[in-house]
């Protein structure tokens, strides 16, 4: 409850300071919006020159991006501009007023660093998604559905983990921008379904990297269902890497010196 | 301007970008992760589309296309816009005002320094990447250079574009929204994300009177000799006459407002 107080205390905050430049506010909203919508006009072109995408309709395919905007809008409200946060403080070397509040690091860190711009990402995603599904006979009351919501959220999770592992290499290492850069490249195999790649990338992004969690696998098992079996074989790899991110954000908060750098 | 100016600016913004060579270099090292996904996802859509063609691309085109597309993104890249907004933000603006030229002058050279830097530690890079990894031809002389000054040209339209934006700031103070419409719009219409010629018609024809196909489009078309060196060359021209004669008049208002006041 006292992280929730937080959040809202700091996205009023943030919300304050982009009034203060209304009109740089008002470009933010619409430019969020404009970048949201390339994927799917992109989507639009490429099925109006070509048959598309393998074993995907054009509707299809517009859940897949709908979905993937809706999970990078919840991961850059919640987690996002932690890094950020935590690399500045990091490199002034005053991380340890951090480390001195009455309060659990991480998830501090995380409370104060709610993105609003997230909410307009994920308020897009929402409505491509919510298009697409009122075209392709989706029941709402099904397991599948269930498995869909549980799948973003793990989706989610996953971005989550990514982030604070690489915050907590910021954290030993001071200057790490190169990893998030490579972590932002790597999100481009999340923009298209993981069947387009080869069968070697299809192994790694599922289970060693499990980024397909972000958008594929929400989507293939909502539109064609899943196993069991295969359901906890997706699961299990993203629960690894938040489990391996809380241990390297541990490790890291015992290391630091705030030596700045 | 002198020319001894230009070049002790030139170097200072060359210097600058040597500060961030890691990050330079682990884009080199990242960027081609993009090659790698377009390379599927188009290898996959020919497959199923079952035509050798399409929209005039090959195949092999198309990921020519992308690699080159990378090469012209890097030597063209200009920030410019951001520099302006910090300075206006900040109230240092009046150092590049009280120079002994003009203060767009000061920012091009700047920017011609990082260039120069981009093209050594980014461009030649990529090429070789393209040579080697995605079978990029190699041109006669004559393409080559005329793509080398097409792309040269594609770096003044971009930075005039960055930099007309970057005057904005003088009324708005913070144009971050507007910097990302701008990264987005060049992206897209400037045929970064999919060659101009997948587009619809009416789109192609609109987008013909706009600067930003100059800016990514031409540069790699010149290149794979689907346009005339001399046609490209003289439009780029144009438009780059057009913008600089935008940025005087806009440029001679927005330092009429600037006061130096800062945060």
């Amino acid at each position: 409850m006292k992280y929730l107080k937080l959040a809202t205390r700091s996205i009023q905050i943030h919300l304050n300071k982009e009034f203060a430049y209304k009109a740089d506010f008002i470009t933010k909203i619409i430019s969020t919006m404009i970048a949201d919508f390339v994927g799917p006009l992109l989507a639009i072109i490429i099925y109006n020159t070509t048959i598309g995408i393998p074993g995907w309709t054009l509707h299809e395919f517009l859940l897949f991006q709908g979905t993937l905007i809706m999970v990078l809008g919840l991961t850059k409200i919640f987690i996002l501009s932690m890094f950020w946060h935590v690399y500045e403080a990091v490199e002034e070397g005053q991380f340890h007023k951090y480390l001195l509040k009455p309060y659990n690091s991480l998830l501090f860190l995380m409370a104060i660093s709610i993105d609003w711009q997230g909410i307009v990402e994920f308020t897009v995603g929402a409505l491509i998604a919510s298009y697409a599904m009122s075209y392709l006979n989706i029941n709402f009351i099904s397991f599948g559905f269930l498995f869909y919501i549980i799948l973003i959220l793990l989706g989610v999770l996953f971005h989550a983990a990514i982030y604070t592992m690489i915050s907590a290499g910021s954290i030993i290492a001071v200057k790490n921008e190169a990893l998030l850069h490579l972590f932002f490249k790597l999100t481009d195999f999340a923009r298209w379904p993981l069947t387009v790649f080869g069968i070697g990338f299809q192994i790694f992004l599922t289970f060693f990297f499990p980024i397909a969690v972000s958008a594929f696998y929400p989507v293939d098992v909502l539109l064609r269902g899943v196993s069991i079996p295969w359901l906890i074989a997706i699961i299990l790899p993203v629960l690894a890497a938040f489990g391996i991110s809380i241990w390297m954000w541990s490790y890291a908060i015992k290391k630091h010196t705030s030596a700045g750098g | 301007m002198s020319f001894c100016q230009h070049k002790g600016m030139a170097l200072a913004g060359f210097k600058i970008a040597i500060r961030y060579r890691w990050e330079n270099i682990a884009q080199v090292l990242t960027n081609p992760i993009s090659l790698i996904v377009y390379y599927f996802l188009w290898k996959a859509i020919y497959a199923y589309t079952g035509q050798e063609i399409i929209r005039g691309f090959t195949f092999p085109d198309l990921v020519h296309y992308y690699v080159l597309a990378m090469i012209v993104g890097f030597f063209t890249w200009s920030e410019v816009d951001k520099w302006i907004e910090y300075d206006v933000i900040h109230g240092k603006m009046t150092n590049a005002l009280i120079r002994p030229f003009g203060f767009l002058y000061w920012y091009l050279s700047f920017e011609t320094g990082i260039s120069i830097y981009n093209l050594i530690v980014q461009t030649i890079p990529v090429f070789i990447i393209g040579f080697i990894f995605f079978n990029l031809q190699v041109q006669g002389l004559t393409v080559f250079l005329g793509f080398f000054a097409s792309t040269t040209l594609a770096f003044f339209i971009y930075f005039g574009l960055a930099f007309l934006l970057g005057l904005a700031a003088f009324w708005m103070k913070r144009i971050t929204g507007l910097r990302r419409v701008r990264r987005i719009i060049i992206g897209f219409l400037g045929g970064s994300f999919i060659p101009l010629t997948f587009f619809p018609n009416w789109l192609q024809q609109i987008s013909h009177f706009l600067p930003f196909e100059y800016v990514r489009s031409v540069p790699i078309l010149v290149y794979l000799e689907r346009i005339s060196i001399f046609n490209a060359l003289a439009t780029q021209l144009i438009w780059m006459i057009i913008i600089y004669l935008l940025i005087h008049i806009i440029s001679k208002k927005a330092i009429k407002r600037y006061a130096s006041v800062g945060l």
